[in-house]
């Protein structure tokens, strides 16, 4: 697969440093594992380079931009059910972690900034748009992301609902991420 | 209900990005609402004009929120059905837009929308 960036990373390898941060296991059923906590230690230093990045590579504007977005995201919990005028859902407080997570996750590795939407079933999108490839990510729960890949030349469409850690198991998807810099 | 009818659907600021001043609904405004009807919810314009609603009363609780037209046309190409939402008993105006909403789906109807309200900063 040729990239235009980021040659040394493979699909597999994004998936593998893909994780969400430890809170969001709080919502889970069952209590968090040891190796589940392991993992977690690893997501909080993984979160803390997502502003470290940012800072030494002076992209200021980068990360201006990110936050502002985050923020955007954020405010969406402050939206009473019904906020659509027609009866929707409040957007839940855990799409709206995870969203941000996979913003900044992205925001870290590809420097791309997501177009973000709260949804009326109670999730947020979140939206990468190039000249002809569309990415979306309709964010409910952890275990239930759908991810859309749209090539608006050829009308192909790759679509799939997986667990927010296995987002990126479709090589496609890192590709267009690569690429879209 | 025939093809040129004309559907309203109120579209909240949130629903907007402004590119160069230019209003661009985002697909998301046409997702569905949830998974028990497989719908989102519009307005006929017919029977709204039959009842002498005009857009201005369907908006008047929302502020800051815009107002767009597809047509029942838009929704038949995008093989969706339209149907009176008879369960909302206080707005006799109020229909479902049915059928699964991919991103091709949303896209499409988010490209035939016209404004007839755009929405403000303030909503």
């Amino acid at each position: 697969m040729k990239t235009r960036r980021k040659t040394s990373s493979a699909p597999h390898a994004l998936s593998k440093r893909w994780t969400p941060l430890p809170w969001c296991y709080s919502y889970g059923q069952s209590s968090a594992s040891t190796s589940e906590a392991v993992v977690s230690q690893d997501a909080v230093r993984s979160f803390e380079r997502i502003v470290q990045v940012a800072i030494e590579t002076d992209d200021s504007s980068g990360l201006g931009k990110f936050k502002e977005i985050e923020n955007e995201i954020v405010g969406y919990s402050e939206m009473p059910a019904g906020w659509d005028s027609y009866n929707s859902k409040k957007v839940s407080f855990k799409a709206i972690e995870l969203a941000t997570m996979l913003a900044g996750f992205i925001f870290q590795e590809f420097k791309l900034i997501p177009v973000p939407a709260p949804m009326s079933s109670g999730g947020v999108s979140l939206e990468y748009v190039s000249e002809h490839i569309e990415l979306e990510f309709e964010i409910f729960d952890r275990s239930n992301v759908t991810v859309s890949l749209l090539n608006t030349q050829t009308d192909e469409l790759i679509e799939y609902t997986k667990p927010i850690l296995d987002v990126f198991d479709e090589p496609r998807v890192y590709e267009f991420l690569s690429n879209d810099n | 209900m025939d093809e040129a009818t004309i559907l309203w659907r109120r579209i909240r600021p949130d629903w907007v990005q402004y590119n160069e001043g230019i209003a661009k609904i985002k697909s998301q405004a046409f997702q569905n609402q949830d998974q028990v009807y497989h719908a989102f919810s519009a307005h006929d314009s017919e029977v709204a004009e039959r009842l002498g609603i005009v857009v201005q009363a369907i908006l008047s609780d929302f502020p800051g929120y815009g107002m767009v037209s597809i047509t029942v046309g838009d929704a038949l190409a995008l093989n969706q059905k339209v149907e009176p939402f008879s369960d909302d008993t206080d707005d006799p105006t109020h229909v479902h837009v049915i059928g699964k909403k991919t991103r091709p789906v949303r896209r499409a109807f988010a490209e035939a929308a016209k404004w007839i309200v755009e929405p403000s900063s303030a909503g």
